[in-house]
């Protein structure tokens, strides 16, 4: 075989090799780290200061590829009975019908749908939020934080942002009766750590 | 501050106001001897206040959710607690059959109170399902909702509205205090209109012409009854913290102590006539 064919060949080569190699990677699955997993939720109290308080221990999911132009994909719930205001009484009024009504809507839940791409490891994510039994679309900006190496294999972070009205998820009470008790908008951050799994072959 | 006065001032004495409105013509004049429009009139009207604080309270919608029917705009989820209003609606439609019914035959009015306790307990039992509640559960609120229309009905006057204002008041006290304020207004609502009803129906009393002892029997007290129980029986579904039975203490105790203070008259009164 000649100079000419030989390159010829091998030209072949990689390109049949660059074909059967997929245009992105598989994503991996990130199973939620309870511990520091985290959601935060922010609301005006009596039109005067603004009021923290964290749900804890969230579960769940996101699938990703860990490339940094590629979205991840989001299914993460909270359990309303791990609210945490940093006060046992508030924690259990929060509990009750006025306000999540824990006992009939026990969790919490955001599914993504698609995403947009922002920056690398910044992405705008369109999902269903279901809160009080009611689903609804909802946008969060959403970035990875990091990709590092813990005691059991690779770990990813992510972080959300989002800000909803709750009385369009039927959680009124505040909102106008009484007027001004509670604010309507509320804001979420969503700390997430996960696990990250390889990729099944 | 002001707005939760205002508050306050809408969601109580709104109702309290309504009720006093309907009732009013049946406990003054002419109709207050006609014991059928009395009983269903202050039946009627504490329903009504029930009612109105509860849509003041939440919504309307809240209340057409639990009907088949499609409303538009509206994506609120259905709440058992809300329950308590549907019920509210039933007794306040029924009321004028009730009062009818027991007006009819006066001398069998007691029996038919009792059969009208019963029903609404039964009725109840089937239809009424607060969140974590067992079979065990919904029967004891039917025969709360029974025991408590079936005392009242014996005790009649208006100390069978002391009792009903009584109760509801233990009804809010537990509600605010086991993180319910929604149900906490409309008990004090509630309450506060069978006070109104119960110093109107003294008054109408106390007019020469019109010294007749106020009928409650049948309709009021199966309403009564039915609004205690359920409301009591709906709070206790979401105090974690209270011992099980405490919902059933708050709704009984009143009509008990009522009927007992009825008993013991009755029988100190034929003492000192003999």
């Amino acid at each position: 075989m000649n100079t000419l064919g030989r390159l010829s060949f091998v030209a072949l080569l990689s390109l049949a090799s660059l074909a059967a190699t997929p245009w992105h990677a598989e994503p991996a699955t990130i199973t939620l780290d309870p511990v520091h997993s985290v959601a935060l939720f922010r609301i005006q109290h009596l039109e005067a200061g603004l009021f923290w308080g964290r749900f804890n221990a969230l579960e769940g999911t996101v699938r990703w590829t860990l490339e940094p132009k590629d979205a991840p994909v989001f299914d993460v719930t909270a359990k309303v009975a791990n609210a945490d205001t940093g006060s046992e009484k508030l924690d259990g009024n929060l509990q009750g019908p006025n306000f999540f009504n824990a006992k009939e809507f026990p969790t919490i839940t955001f599914k993504s749908k698609d995403a947009t791409f922002v920056a690398d490891r910044h992405w705008t994510v369109r999902g269903d939020l279901t809160l009080h039994g009611v689903t609804k679309p909802v946008e969060a900006d959403c970035v990875a934080t990091g990709i590092g190496d813990g005691p059991a294999g690779k770990k990813a972070g992510f972080e959300c942002t989002l800000t909803i009205k709750r009385s369009e998820w039927g959680m009124k009470w505040g909102v106008e009766k009484p007027a001004k008790a509670l604010g309507d908008e509320v804001k979420l951050v969503i700390a997430l750590e996960g696990d990250v799994a390889a990729p099944k072959e | 501050m002001r707005e939760l006065l205002a508050y306050l001032a809408s969601v109580i004495l709104l109702p309290a106001t309504a009720a006093a409105l309907l009732a009013s013509p049946a406990l003054f004049g002419g109709l207050r001897r006609r014991a059928a429009v009395v009983d269903g009139c202050i039946a009627a009207a504490l329903a009504l206040a029930f009612l109105i604080a509860f849509i003041h309270e939440v919504e309307p919608n809240a209340l057409l959710r639990q009907l088949p029917v499609e409303l538009p705009d509206d994506d609120a989820p259905f709440e058992r607690w809300h329950r308590v209003a549907l019920v509210a609606v039933l007794v306040a439609m029924v009321s004028p059959v009730l009062a009818l019914a027991a007006a009819w035959r006066p001398a069998a009015r007691n029996a038919m109170a009792t059969w009208m306790a019963l029903v609404a307990g039964v009725l109840v039992a089937l239809l009424v399902e607060f969140p974590g509640a067992i079979g065990m559960t919904r029967v004891m609120t039917g025969a709360t909702c029974a025991a408590c229309a079936f005392m009242l009905s014996r005790v009649g006057g208006v100390a069978a509205l002391c009792a009903c204002m009584v109760t509801f008041i233990g009804v809010a006290v537990f509600a605010a205090l086991n993180a319910f304020p929604s149900m906490a207004a409309i008990s004090a609502a509630t309450a506060l209109a069978s006070l109104v009803l119960a110093v109107l129906g003294w008054m109408g009393g106390r007019r020469a012409d019109e010294s007749r002892t106020l009928v409650v029997a049948g309709a009021t007290s199966t309403v009564i009854g039915t609004l205690a129980g359920t409301s009591a029986a709906c709070v206790g579904a979401y105090a974690d913290r209270a011992p099980a039975w405490a919902w059933m203490a708050i709704a009984l105790a009143a009509p008990v102590a009522a009927l007992l203070f009825a008993r013991l008259r009755t029988v100190s009164g034929r003492a000192g006539t003999t």
